[in-house]
């Protein structure tokens, strides 16, 4: 079933490297970055997944009902996995300087620059092998103090990462709550700079068993389109229709 | 008509405002072509983070840049300075694409200061682009101050439309809306004014039948319409003949025999 979004989005004809696509998620959880992990995965690409908010074994499960295992492409260097849960706690325990993030402990001037240093590390020890760097929940940053100004700071740095290997690909993930003006803002922003936007929204009238939720895909590469599509997430992936198909 | 006047004229500093229903940077670059091939110098300053599609657009328009990433230990001052130093001669246009980290980063008083200065102590005019949808609207209205011509693109009725205000020298201020569009060559091109249509205005009335829309037959035809307007209301004809003049909310009340019972109601009690 991820190939059904990977059709519905046309990236099986669109090549992604030197791309960037942010998913805006107007509810919990995106199944869209699993979808797009699962890709990546099976065309071998090396994987850097950054992830704030969940640990490495919420993404083997997810990533086993879809089809790939992580567990054995961590064992084989193909996916490294950053994972902000046990460095935090690490963290605070630890007070070193060459922790991702060490902002918490440590007031700099430049908050997310041991975590990119890590990111560019990683990158750089693949040489010119095809990459997709995968940032999960890049607003749970502003739930740890970072500001604006640094997040963006910190995309531009990912994307500029990115354009310089013509293979690498960045997908980021962002949950935004209408009451959030920082988060809104910084979403609007990064939407801009983004090859490929899908924001993710439950239905306005409600829950439903037939659908999960409406995405509207924008391509800002030219020419630039809108899409509208209703999905619906099932335990192993998920079913994409035109709008008012569910039920045919 | 703003986008015309501009393009017939030496460049004035302008502000585009766009959103990510239409992206501005189109019509910014168009701007520029147009200045470029005029004979103006451009010196064009990246903050935005660039798309894919960006680096083959520079290349076809043979503009040299370099993408900077705003960093927070920087003042505005030195920013300022790296626009002032590009300007050696006369007829530069210094081209700001966008305005919208450095409005993150450092306040909007901050950036209005250092774009007036820039605009008083060089020749040079400024062509700049901020994404409208970002920042909140006292943002937008000092930004508007600091520049003379402000353009807001939007899309109307399927166009790409130019809402301009132009605050000339003389003091005279102008205004229009345009729908225009670019080519492959980014020439800017059927530059019309746009003249909104609205839907047709439905005045309300009253509906001439009352009977509303249903499979079921509601209405009557003629013949039933006049039987209906023979039946004589049975109170219609009671008041007519209680009294001969026209009653106005008269109560008629007949007394009724009286409902008296004689029987004792506690007669079953056994006392």
């Amino acid at each position: 079933m991820a190939d059904t979004v990977i059709k519905a989005l046309m990236l099986d004809k669109i090549q992604m490297d030197g791309k960037s696509i942010l998913i805006i998620q107007h509810s919990d959880g995106s199944p869209f970055l699993h979808s797009l992990l699962t890709q990546s995965a099976r065309q071998g690409r090396k994987i850097v997944l950054v992830s704030f908010s969940h640990s490495v074994g919420y993404y083997h499960n997810v990533g086993t009902r879809l089809g790939w295992n992580l567990n054995n492409l961590l064992s084989k260097n193909q996916v490294v996995f950053i994972g902000g849960l046990q460095a935090l706690k690490d963290s605070f325990r630890f007070q070193n300087s060459s922790n991702p993030f060490d902002f918490l402990f440590n007031s700099n001037t430049c908050p997310l620059q041991t975590l990119l240093f890590s990111i560019k590390e990683v990158i750089s020890n693949w040489g010119e092998q095809p990459f997709s760097l995968v940032i999960d929940e890049l607003d749970c940053l502003f739930s740890l103090g970072v500001k604006t100004s640094h997040v963006v700071n910190f995309f531009q740095q990912c994307h500029s990462l990115v354009q310089l290997n013509s293979k690498g690909s960045l997908i980021i993930s962002m949950g935004v709550t209408s009451t959030d003006k920082e988060n809104i803002q910084c979403s609007t922003l990064l939407s801009h700079w983004s090859d490929l936007v899908l924001t993710e929204k439950g239905l306005q009238t409600g829950k439903s068993k037939d659908l999960t939720g409406s995405l509207i895909v924008n391509w800002n590469i030219s020419p630039s389109t809108e899409q509208q599509f209703h999905f619906k997430c099932y335990d192993r992936g998920i079913k994409m229709f035109a709008p008012g198909t569910a039920v045919l | 008509m703003i986008l015309k006047d501009i393009l017939s004229q030496p460049p004035v500093s302008t502000l585009i405002q766009d959103s990510c229903s239409l992206k501005g940077r189109p019509l910014f670059l168009s701007l520029i072509c147009h200045y470029s091939e005029n004979g103006y110098s451009i010196r064009y300053f990246k903050y935005d983070s660039p798309l894919s599609s960006e680096a083959s657009e520079m290349e076809q328009l043979k503009l040299s840049w370099k993408t900077c990433i705003v960093d927070g230990n920087e003042d505005m001052v030195s920013v300022e300075n790296s626009w002032i130093s590009e300007i050696k001669n006369g007829n530069v246009l210094i081209a700001i694409d966008s305005l919208s980290p450095l409005l993150l980063n450092w306040t909007v008083g901050e950036v209005a200061s250092a774009l007036k200065n820039l605009q008083k102590t060089t020749t040079a005019s400024v062509i700049a682009l901020v994404h409208g949808d970002v920042h909140d609207k006292h943002n937008l209205q000092t930004l508007n101050y600091i520049f003379p011509c402000h353009l807001t693109v939007r899309r109307a009725q399927g166009c790409n439309i130019c809402s301009g205000i132009w605050r000339k020298t003389s003091g005279k201020i102008t205004d229009s809306e345009e729908h225009y569009s670019i080519t492959d060559k980014w020439e800017l091109k059927d530059v019309k004014e746009f003249i909104e249509t609205q839907s047709a205005v439905v005045t309300d009335s009253l509906p001439k039948s009352a009977v509303p829309k249903s499979t079921f037959k509601l209405g009557l035809n003629a013949r039933e319409e006049k039987a209906r307007s023979q039946v004589v209301l049975p109170y219609i004809r009671k008041q007519n003949e209680s009294s001969s003049e026209t009653s106005k909310g008269k109560i008629i009340y007949e007394v009724e025999a009286p409902d008296w019972d004689d029987e004792d109601p506690d007669d079953d009690l056994e006392i």
